[in-house]
């Protein structure tokens, strides 16, 4: 029976090459729906590491973007809007930093570990920050107050990171050095803690290994400090921008401060991202509807075209099931002859490593999923034809010509 | 003949109504997104106002300095615009101005945020905004610092509620401008002079960016005509090649460029920028772009028009057997499905209307402002044939093949 199909479809072969390469490529647009948004479930899945519910970002702009001008006055002036947005009642704690979760930019450094080549990215934070993020600290221990008096720099890193760098070993008390820490001189670099992960580019980014430096108050070696985290006690209104800014203008009248709850960057970076994407299903949806409306036009011509050797089949004894079953398949295997060869072309996406951070279980599934849904679709678009065919009446059927 | 042909096309599109609706959905659906697309890189290179002398605009916005340890790439800084870009030979006029930033106003209580631009006199002259009421304020304002304001349509809306604002006091990042102009809002796409308020530079809280080599700001200069560009661009060069820089240990070269607006969003989504391959490379991807997305609804077409042919294997044979030759064939069934296509293509320019409607109410972008005007819809047609032609020349090859004699019997192979 099998077989008998394929040579029908073989016979066709012209009119079903087309609707092979029609469906092959609606199957390749599906397969990178079905995998972008697996990917993206998954991520969105999984934790951040840290809690950005009642924390606001503020944003201070120096009046002056060059790297040199970050001085002792200008450390000692960030150290007091921090203080200053202590005293506050609303607020229960603040740190400095020069980075905040869910913004765009990134300082990563490479590492040479036991001469493997290691990519993380890192922030310099202040010690409050912990308890700002509200961390979650598995190993070790976060920075403490005397650790300005260590002849070394203290450092916490992520999980991830702990993994990639120490495999199984205990990584507190390790060392850590940056590619070119040797030659600037700086201090050495050890590991004081863990904590399990810290997903700064927000719930749809790829997770990146992490460590946390302390934000020392002279430095030279990076971008200076730019940002103020602050919690806020819960249910604290958005009224409170506007005293907590003039306190802040208060201190340093030349800055420039702008406020950002940390859910509202969230938001319209979540935004930034699904709004292409849902546009973009938007497009898909409609040229799968097209061509199941094209399949379905297709198939129907088909159909008519064959009247005679329908009612040839329904004359010997074929019953309307069997006809309504060979159309369907028919248009089926066409369909699974294109899934097939779109098939071979997506799972060289992973071969060749194209889109590394797809993982090879997410392809899979995708795969299996729109090869499901596409010969679904192909199943669906055969059967009105084929209620067509079976409505063909043997003796009109045979006198046709 | 052709309008024969004409005639015959209608006649077969009503006849087989279920094929014409799924055809039409399929081109409009397919010209429309297209259009969108070309609307969309229209409405962001092609002058308009108030970048109406936009084809003689050159924009600095990328800086890169370089040193042992650090490297830093972004916008550059107003010193180093200062120093570099200023009366180029060829240039009519040059301004700075800062990039916009959104600012924190507190109206009764209540958060309002709007962009604000630090801009020169000059910006002024070059640009060519609609004023509603007052003016623009001038490099005078400007030296001295003065806190006058420029705002658009919808923050006189917001701040004033619509009553006239010129002479007003308008608050923003802590400081009091007095409101001397009102223009129509601008388009954000308008990259170079987009903002909701526009102030001197001189009102900047601190003067410290006097000294910047980077950051906040970029330069806009207007050449004389259009064969001065490359020119002015080679003058740029050359003057940051011999500059001193003002910290050698930190950074010891600065790279930068002047581009057009194509060359601008080219090397934006390319991400080439020191290139000069972008152009081309942005040009035919947006190429590639549109075939790829194209071949989906092409062999859709195909296929239904393929089908078609069986219905209509009679009128071909007798055709042919009256002794039409393939050829004349092939051009009737090309006519056909070209007026089949440019019906679609107005059934599509329809729907963008209707499209850019919905996007500008979502407010996807403040003032994601874009209109569909004459070339657009040249666009359209073009692609509108360019589809037609694709989808309709192998069906009309195929169709021109059939034998006479089994063409008149109703077989086909």
């Amino acid at each position: 029976m099998i077989r008998h199909l394929f040579k029908m479809v073989w016979n066709r072969k012209r009119t079903n090459a087309l609707i092979m390469v029609e469906i092959l490529f609606s199957f390749l647009v599906v397969f990178a729906l079905v995998a972008a948004g697996l990917e993206l479930g998954v991520l969105y899945g999984s934790p951040l590491g840290y809690r950005y519910d009642d924390v606001w970002s503020v944003s201070v702009d120096r009046g002056a973007n060059d790297y040199g001008s970050w001085d002792a006055g200008s450390a000692a002036t960030f150290r007091r809007l921090a203080d200053e947005a202590r005293t506050l009642p609303e607020v229960v704690a603040v740190a400095a930093g020069d980075n905040a979760p869910f913004s765009s930019s990134i300082t990563s450094s490479t590492w040479d570990i036991d001469g493997r080549e290691l990519e993380a990215e890192s922030a310099a934070v202040a010690q409050s920050y912990s308890d700002v993020l509200q961390l979650d600290l598995i190993q070790g221990r976060w920075f403490e107050e005397q650790d300005s008096a260590l002849d070394w720099e203290p450092t916490v890193i992520t999980a991830r990171l702990a993994t990639l760098a120490f495999g199984d070993e205990d990584p507190v008390g390790r060392v850590l050095m940056e590619r070119d820490d040797e030659t600037k001189g700086s201090k050495e670099r050890r590991v004081v803690g863990v904590i399990s992960e810290f997903r700064r580019g927000g719930d749809l980014a790829q997770p990146v290994s992490f460590f946390f430096r302390p934000a020392c108050e002279q430095r030279d070696d990076g971008a200076p400090l730019d940002t103020l985290l602050i919690r806020l006690a819960p249910g604290t209104s958005a009224d409170f921008e506007e005293p907590l800014l003039a306190r802040l203008q208060g201190i340093a009248g030349t800055w420039t401060f702008t406020v950002k709850p940390l859910a509202v960057s969230r938001e319209s970076q979540l935004r930034q991202i699904l709004v292409p994407l849902t546009i973009i299903g938007l497009i898909a949806a409609f040229l799968l509807a097209m061509v199941v409306l094209g399949l379905i036009g297709v198939m129907w011509q088909n159909v008519t075209r064959r009247t005679r050797e329908i009612g040839l089949r329904r004359a010997t004894g074929a019953r309307r099931s069997n006809i309504q079953r060979q159309i369907v398949a028919e248009v089926m295997i066409t369909a699974s002859l294109g899934v097939i060869v779109g098939g071979l072309l997506a799972i060289q996406v992973p071969l060749i490593g194209a889109f590394s951070f797809l993982s090879f279980d997410i392809v899979l599934l995708a795969l299996l999923a729109s090869a499901v849904f596409m010969l679904g679709l192909a199943g669906f678009c055969g059967l009105y034809p084929g209620w067509t065919a079976t409505r063909v009446h043997p003796a009109e059927a045979l006198h046709y010509e | 003949m052709l309008n024969n042909y004409l005639k015959i096309a209608i006649k077969v599109l009503l006849r087989r109504k279920f094929y014409t609706f799924v055809s039409l959905f399929g081109i409009a659906f397919t010209l429309t997104i297209l259009m969108l697309g070309s609307a969309m890189l229209d409405n962001t290179v092609f002058p308009n106002p108030p970048e109406s002398k936009l084809d003689r605009i050159l924009t600095i916005d990328l800086v890169k300095m370089a040193g042992p340890t650090i490297t830093t790439t972004g916008d550059p800084g107003y010193g180093l615009l200062d120093l570099f870009a200023r009366d180029l030979p060829g240039a009519e006029s040059f301004s700075i101005v800062s990039d916009p930033e959104k600012v924190a106003s507190f109206l009764d209580g209540r958060k309002v945020e709007s962009y604000l631009r630090r801009t020169d006199g000059a910006f002024w002259e070059i640009m060519d905004f609609d004023f509603l009421e007052g003016g623009p304020y001038n490099a005078e304002d400007d030296r001295l610092g003065n806190f006058v304001a420029v705002i658009n349509d919808t923050t006189r809306e917001r701040f004033f509620g619509g009553g006239d604002a010129v002479g007003r006091t308008l608050r923003a990042e802590g400081q009091a401008f007095t409101v001397v102009g009102v223009v129509r809002d601008v388009a954000f796409v308008r990259m170079a002079c987009f903002s909701e308020i526009w102030v001197p530079i001189g009102t900047s809280k601190s003067s410290a960016y006097r000294e910047s080599w980077a950051g906040g700001f970029s330069g806009i200069i207007l050449a004389r005509d259009r064969a001065a560009i490359p020119r002015i661009k080679e003058e740029f060069q050359s003057r940051l090649e011999t500059a001193e820089l003002p910290d050698p240990e930190r950074f010891d070269t600065v790279q930068s460029i002047a581009c057009t607006r194509f060359e601008q969003i080219a090397r934006d989504l390319v991400g080439d920028p020191w290139g000069s391959a972008a152009t081309g490379k942005f040009t035919l991807l947006l190429g590639v772009l549109a075939v790829l997305f194209m071949s989906l609804p092409v062999l859709n077409l195909v296929n239904l028009s393929l089908s078609r042919i069986l219905e209509r294997s009679s009128e071909i044979g007798v055709r042919k057997a009256f002794g039409a030759s393939s050829w004349t064939l092939v051009g009737q069934f090309l006519v056909e499905s070209v007026v089949l296509t440019v019906i679609g293509g107005a059934v599509g320019l329809v729907l963008s209307a209707l499209a850019l409607q919905v996007l500008r109410n979502a407010d996807f972008v403040p003032y994601g402002e874009l209109s569909l005007n004459f070339r657009v819809f040249s666009y359209g047609l073009g692609l509108a044939l360019v589809f037609g032609i694709l989808s309709g020349a192998y069906p009309a090859w195929r169709m021109s093949r059939l034998h006479p004699v089994e063409a008149l019997h109703g077989r086909t192979r």
